[in-house]
């Protein structure tokens, strides 16, 4: 019961982060989306959801000092015109199109079959920092938008 | 049932994000696609671990937060270049 709750609140949050205008307030309320799948994946006892938290704090922090820094007028900006078809009218297409998704998916499916061996135990583990390749393509991804920061930055 | 609502979690912040990136000029809607993306990914490695019955011992969730977050940093100063040569019809406010 208390995950139907999760999710019809996690639902809402989405509508009014799509709807609304404000940056301010759409920071704000994609943070509560993630702090409500942050309470989902403590819920089903996901060990590393605090890593998660940890990164989405941090990412909305960048965001929101973006939206600051831009409000102080430090950054000249240009007008140029407003587009006002696709501003309001692809979001509410979106909403739509994941209520339906959502409403068919959980129409079809039956619980009892998928629910029985959820929270058995894991047989193999994966810890891909063994893994010499992927963390070699990390890296590789890692230096060159570091590099690419570096040379945005010096223009 | 937390099954059935973890994979509508997925769907939800899947579409939420994917059409957000192409919805609005808006850089802060930018901003959000990625953490609803980063918020994708790690459900999709938490529902890969519960299906396969495997564990990543947290470092996919590592190496996307990582690459989510510099990503982050790269727009927020492409978007101010960008701006400052071509305009931007939302001040963000």
């Amino acid at each position: 019961m208390i995950t139907v709750l999760i999710v019809v609140v996690f639902f809402i949050a989405n509508v009014a982060m799509v709807i609304s205008n404000k940056s301010n307030f759409k920071i704000l309320f994609s943070f509560l989306t993630s702090l409500i799948v942050f309470i989902f994946l403590n819920n089903i006892k996901y060990e590393y959801s605090d890593l998660y938290l940890t990164f989405v704090v941090f990412m909305n922090f960048i965001a929101l000092g973006y939206v600051k820094f831009s409000q102080t007028g430090k950054v000249r900006v240009l007008p140029s015109t407003r587009n006002r078809m696709t501003n309001n009218f692809i979001p509410i297409v979106s909403v739509l199109i994941s209520t339906l998704i959502v409403v068919i998916l959980l129409n079809n499916v039956s619980d009892e079959i998928l629910e029985r061996d959820i929270f058995s135990t894991r047989e193999n583990i994966f810890d891909y920092f063994q893994d010499f390749n992927i963390m070699f393509v990390t890296g590789i991804t890692i230096t060159i938008l570091f590099l690419y920061i570096v040379k945005r930055v010096k223009e | 049932m937390t099954y059935i609502l973890l994979i509508s979690l997925i769907l939800i912040s899947s579409v939420v994000s994917i059409y957000m990136m192409y919805a609005r000029q808006n850089a802060v809607d930018v901003f959000v696609s990625l953490s609803h993306l980063f918020t994708l990914f790690v459900l999709v490695s938490h529902y890969i671990e519960l299906i396969e019955k495997i564990s990543f011992e947290g470092s996919l969730t590592i190496i996307f937060g990582i690459v989510f977050v510099i990503a982050t940093l790269c727009t927020s100063i492409i978007r101010f270049k960008q701006y400052q040569s071509s305009g931007n019809s939302n001040i963000e406010g």
